[in-house]
């Protein structure tokens, strides 16, 4: 045990003691050329620089809510930094592909209370209903804000916005048939929703730190004060001091071993936020998984083909040549939500129904939709099953398999974008943070996410995160004492990974972790299995201690930052684990074989009259909050009440659990 | 700042003084580069002046990279274009201080 000696800093008289007795650190903080420097210089062997900044707000993550967020604070006044790992235009938001939906009504008459309805019914009632009624009644103004800018959405022949039809998009509260509502841009949106905020945000006086690694976040007392982050060209470490922060990192789709997410989607904001203290909401339904690329080869290739395909009018066909999403969903069939779709594509597989010589996935037909319009509508999927399958969509049908795609979980927010913790039974706020985006859980998405939802997600919070920033603070604020050496653990911690001389490599304890979400943790889960993944994981969080790392040196050092990005997934991949297994009922893309039932307070295939409403602890109509240690891996549990009630009971009436079929 | 060569200011000296100087004399002119790099230096001084911190940290690295020989000219434009960039950040109003985490040799394992 060490004390270590806190030089007290003349710019902060006020606040240090001489001797601080807290921790075994082991790293002393001060200012170059101050009183009492003269005392560390000696036998010192790494110094690590610290380069402090001062703004008014800071958003982490430049990807579409990263940058609609900075640029939305920066249009109000606000002093803002931007600090991304990746160029803006590298972030994932880039392949997204299907579109956004909007209630425009471009393609027949259309209401955005019956895409709040068909929202709402998509998160299987898991979704907070203030949050989703918010998101699709902005949805119209955000698509024409985004048009503003210069997105250059696909056209009709009257040159308004080409809407496609899409999963689970109906009409007349699901009465009315299939819905055309995601605006598109060809199967690029992501692409051209990326670069035109880029473009946009050029006209803004943002600071962007481009390629600076986010440690953690600076707390005090419960407030957040800003981010500490590790300028990966020369290795110093720089502290953005702040008192707004806005969390827009994206997902973890890496915590598994077959994924559509780049290799940067990490769950770095989610991880800061767990070392904080703070809960993460509803990872256990971690992903709504999706069609995907195969070829016959060992690995799989895992391209993403869009549901824009099936909105085209592409089908599903197993062995036999059959529809069989007839079966599954007699009113949308293949345009039924993207969970059932998955779980359906896995019942064929599983019956001996698949294609190819070990039967292991289905076919995407495209052949029979005319040509001009998959040139038209469908550019990249061509050219991507060309390049990927060899397979010329023309003629033949594409061979697709579900895999993970994207998150509904993360960091729990209220509709507003604000951070809240659950303590006494009440929504508290954390002062200072935001979140939005994938990372974000506000919770639009529930228990699954439709298509195209998550483009819209990212324009209305981020914009809605600059605007509750903007309400309730003035740019220009003074900002609170912070410690001087706040952010220590974190350099302590970047310290311990640069240096690590254990016995396993990186590469191999992230495949350990990979392996081992993707065979306890997918599509279909039972109990057993998942608690046996429960106590891998478990052991794989341990062999983090025996990391070894082999690159010393402070620049460019891919290999830390490599293992600071599997700290975070490790943090993403126990909590989600753990909360899968103790979730015991099928809801949403959380499906598990031994629980087929959703177990909601009433039983809602029976008339409601009679029924003894079940007390809190028994259902599972609620939102998993879960903490981890970060010493041990240990996750906690507890619950938080989903949202009933829409913003405004007139505007629109929120819509009551029932059955959900497609 | 490369060899000593720089600090020679007066090269009629030099010459009276003895034949091996000869060299010297030559390149007592500071070359384009070497002269980018005092203006650098210069600047960096001057955006550093109300922000504690820097300037000792500037010295130190400027004096540390001196010793980098005259002829390894990819390695001082690297330096110099990353000085550059830092000294954007350096200017930049927002930034306000520059400390340093240590370890003690004794706690290094």
């Amino acid at each position: 045990m060490h004390d270590f000696n806190l030089i007290a800093a003349l710019m902060y008289p006020q606040t240090l003691p001489a001797v601080c007795q807290a921790s075994n650190r082991k790293l002393h903080f001060s200012v170059y050329g101050k009183k009492g420097d003269a005392k560390v210089s000696d036998g010192i062997s790494t110094q690590y620089p610290v380069v402090d900044h001062e703004f008014d707000a800071v958003v982490v993550g430049a990807g579409g809510a990263g940058l609609r967020a900075a640029f939305g604070l920066s249009e109000a006044g606000f002093n803002t930094a931007c600090v991304t790992k990746l160029f803006p235009t590298r972030s994932h938001t880039v392949a997204a592909q299907g579109g956004i939906n909007a209630a425009l009504g471009n393609m027949e008459e259309d209401d955005w209370r019956w895409h709040f309805y068909d929202t709402v019914k998509g998160s299987d009632w898991l979704g907070d209903q203030d949050a989703i009624h918010y998101m699709t009644e902005q949805a119209p103004a955000a698509v024409v804000e985004l048009e503003n800018f210069g997105m250059p959405f696909s056209r009709t022949e009257e040159g308004r916005i080409y809407q496609r039809a899409f999963g689970g998009q109906s009409l007349k509260f699901g009465k009315g048939g299939q819905a055309h509502r995601c605006c598109c841009v060809a199967d690029r949106t992501g692409h051209s929703l990326l670069h035109t905020l880029y473009g946009q945000s050029l006209r803004y006086d943002t600071s962007y730190f481009v390629e600076y690694f986010a440690l953690d976040l600076l707390m005090e007392d419960g407030e957040c004060q800003g981010v500490i982050a590790l300028c990966m060209e020369d290795g110093s470490i720089h502290r953005f001091r702040a008192k707004n922060t806005v969390i827009a990192t994206g997902g973890y789709g890496r915590t598994f071993f077959s994924c559509t997410s780049a290799h940067t989607s990490t769950g770095d904001g989610n991880a800061m936020v767990t070392r904080a203290g703070l809960p993460l909401e509803y990872l256990d339904s971690i992903t709504s998984l999706w069609l995907w690329q195969y070829i016959p080869v060992i690995y799989y290739t895992g391209c993403l083909i869009t549901e824009g395909c099936r909105g085209e009018g592409g089908i599903l066909i197993n062995s036999e040549g059959e529809r069989f999403m007839e079966r599954y969903a007699p009113n949308a069939k293949d345009l039924a939500s993207r969970d059932v779709v998955s779980r359906s594509m896995t019942i064929e597989i599983r019956e001996g129904r698949g294609v190819g010589p070990d039967k292991d996935h289905v076919y995407l037909q495209l052949h029979h939709l005319p040509p001009q319009q998959l040139a038209a509508r469908l550019p990249g999927i061509s050219e991507t099953a060309m390049i990927f399958a060899g397979v010329d969509v023309t003629k033949d049908p594409i061979p697709v398999l579900p895999t993970v795609h994207y998150n509904m979980g993360g960091i729990p927010t209220n509709y507003k974008g604000q951070v809240i913790t659950h303590e006494n039974g009440e929504d508290m706020v954390v002062p200072g943070l935001y979140a939005c985006g994938e990372s974000g859980c506000a919770s639009v998405h529930g228990a699954n996410r439709l298509g195209a939802n998550s483009l819209l997600d990212l324009v209305v919070f981020g914009r809605a995160c600059a605007l509750t920033i903007a309400e309730t603070n003035t740019p220009g604020e003074k900002l609170s004492p912070l410690k001087p050496n706040a952010g220590e653990a974190s350099v302590a911690n970047l310290d311990k990974i640069r240096f690590a001389n254990g016995s396993t490599r990186t590469s191999e304890i992230r495949l350990n972790m990979q392996k081992t979400m993707q065979n306890h943790a997918a599509v279909f889960r039972t109990g057993d299995v998942l608690k046996e993944g429960c106590e891998k994981m478990d052991s794989v969080y341990k062999s983090l201690d025996d990391i070894k790392t082999f690159d010393r040196g402070i620049v460019w050092n891919t290999d830390l930052v490599e293992t600071l990005e599997l700290q975070n997934l490790m943090l993403n991949a126990v909590q989600t684990i753990v909360s899968a297994e103790a979730r015991k009922e099928s809801r949403g893309a959380h499906a598990r074989e031994d629980f087929k039932d959703r177990v909601d307070e009433y039983d809602y295939s029976k008339p409601l009259q009679g029924q003894v409403k079940k007390p809190f602890e028994q259902h599972w109509r609620k939102h998993t909050m879960s903490y981890v240690d970060p010493k041990t891996g240990k996750v906690t549990l507890e619950y938080r009440p989903v949202i009933d009630n829409s913003l405004n009971a007139e505007d629109c009436a929120a819509i009551p659990p029932a059955i959900r079929s497609y | 700042m490369t060899s000593c060569a720089v600090t020679l200011t007066d090269k009629a000296d030099c010459c009276q003084d003895c034949c091996d100087f000869k060299i010297l004399h030559i390149m007592a002119r500071h070359s384009k580069l070497q002269k980018q790099v005092l203006s650098l230096y210069r600047q960096f001084l001057r955006a550093a002046q109300d922000k504690p911190g820097f300037i000792p940290r500037i010295r130190d690295e400027f004096h540390a990279n001196a010793a980098i020989k005259k002829t390894d000219v990819m390695h001082i434009e690297y330096l110099y274009r990353r000085g550059q960039r830092q000294l954007e950040l350096l200017k930049d109003v927002n930034t306000k201080q520059l400390g340093s985490f240590s370890k003690s040799k004794e706690d290094s394992s």
